[in-house]
């Protein structure tokens, strides 16, 4: 294939064939049966549900796969390779899995190739609403549980010191990435997604030092979400506050809010 | 032949987004971590390999996982999130990372190269591209977490750049998209 679109027209064409196939309505399965076995013990002769893999590789190459998901590996019926040189795509197809001298799920695999041959010979390619479709299906399905404490309602407050001018400091203070409410004398920033959880901080001169007092409030919620998502961002507005304060003034020194600092977040690892 | 803008094209979530604004590339990587810690952890119960004792393997089994999303560096300035499915205590760092849902990247751009979106007067742009993604049943996994990832990104981009442009992708949250949130 010649005389390419630019990479990210390329790369919307690839997912708009990746999302396609997948709202195709083609009931994709893939088999356990992988060559005299079975992709994992105790699930012979089964079939589920395909998954599509939409990987970019380093440079110009994408990858889009389709196999089984299952226990946590991959089991690919194929892979099919988009390399572009200059103007230039070559298609090949990788780790392809056959039966009976055939192509497994070859339907998909033909369906692909046509749509990408297709889009990109188009004068101007613009995506239908697959990828739209994908993603609302994916947002109309939840399966899981909310792993997050939530600490809403809650008050507390972090309180430091430094020796940083009062301007210089409202000046980091008001680079915190989070939605400031008010940039008064007294600084309020939104906590969550809703503006009833808030922090809000104040500068005091003492002696040749400034004192900072960041309040914090999380308002209870009866949505389970906003609950914790408040909570997380009060963890993540305290470790801002110390960070971005602590990189201007290494004697800087905060206490307080340790509950909200001591949050879980992040899974711990083998 | 023509180079139609690929930011716009489309309002999913796995469409790229181009952000204009005019933050020190620095800020960066602690606009994405607080996007990144904002998204709550999930847990489900999901399929393990049996594992083998002796010669006879044990039946399947389901584990508990948490979905989580892990932030490495990428470049000198940018960031790749990945959205995983992990076992706590079990999975190492590599184990971990395999089990992704979606890769996003956020990378600095030149806005140079996007005169017709851009302005001839953009100091900075991010490119915020999904680079990986898994489909099944017709839709995309993980996706609560990658449109509420997305929303608190520009949220905080948005919170500290008084010019900032964005195009292309979705990027609003909607409560509705986690149902199971209400609790009274």
């Amino acid at each position: 294939m010649s005389g390419l679109y630019a990479l990210p027209t390329v790369a919307m064409v690839l997912r708009e064939a990746a999302c396609s196939l997948a709202v195709s309505g083609l009931r994709l399965k893939s088999t356990h049966e992988r060559g005299r076995t079975p992709a994992i013990l105790g699930a012979v002769g089964s079939l589920s549900t395909s998954t599509i893999w939409f990987e970019k590789g380093d440079g110009p190459t994408w990858h889009l796969s389709l196999g089984l998901s299952y226990c946590g590996l991959r089991f690919t019926d194929w892979t099919l390779q988009f390399a572009v040189s200059g103007e230039v795509m070559a298609i090949t197809t990788l780790n392809a899995l056959t039966s009976n001298d055939e192509l497994v799920n070859a339907g998909g695999h033909g369906y692909i190739r046509a749509l990408v041959a297709e889009k990109l010979s188009e004068p101007d390619p613009r995506p239908s609403d697959a990828q739209l479709k994908a993603s609302e299906n994916g947002l109309a399905h939840h399966d899981g549980k909310i792993a997050t404490a939530s600490l809403a309602p809650h008050d507390t407050r972090l309180s430091g010191t430094t020796t940083l001018e009062s301007d210089a400091l409202r000046a980091r203070l008001l680079a915190i990435p989070f939605k400031r409410l008010d940039s008064g004398e007294v600084i309020r920033w939104q906590i969550g997604l809703e503006p009833m959880s808030w922090a809000e901080a104040r500068i005091e001169d003492v002696g040749t030092s400034r004192q900072i007092n960041v309040d914090i409030h999380l308002e209870h919620s009866p949505n389970e979400l906003t609950n914790a998502v408040a909570t997380l961002q009060a963890k993540a507005f305290v470790r801002t506050v110390v960070g971005f304060v602590s990189s201007m003034d290494d004697a800087a020194a905060f206490s307080g809010a340790e509950e909200v600092s001591s949050v879980a977040y992040g899974v711990s690892l083998a | 032949m023509s180079n139609p803008a690929p930011f716009g094209a489309s309002q999913s979530i796995l469409a790229p987004t181009l952000i204009v604004h005019s933050i020190e590339r620095y800020f960066l990587a602690d606009i994405v971590i607080i996007a990144q810690m904002s998204v709550p952890e999930t847990t489900r119960d999901l399929r393990v390999p049996p594992s083998k004792r002796g010669i006879v393997r044990s039946p399947i089994e389901r584990a508990p996982h948490t979905r989580t999303l892990i932030v490495s560096k990428l470049g000198e300035h940018g960031v790749l999130c990945r959205c995983c499915d992990v076992r706590p205590e079990v999975d190492t760092r590599n184990e971990a990372t395999r089990k992704w849902n979606w890769d996003v990247q956020i990378m600095p751009e030149n806005p140079a190269r996007y005169p017709g979106l851009a302005g001839a007067d953009a100091r900075e742009a991010v490119n915020v591209a999904v680079t990986r993604f898994r489909l099944t049943d017709g839709r995309v996994v993980a996706a609560q977490e990658l449109a509420l990832f997305r929303q608190r990104l520009i949220d905080g981009f948005r919170a500290i750049s008084t010019d900032l442009v964005v195009h292309g992708g979705s990027w609003e949250w909607d409560m509705s998209w986690w149902p199971n949130a209400e609790t009274s």
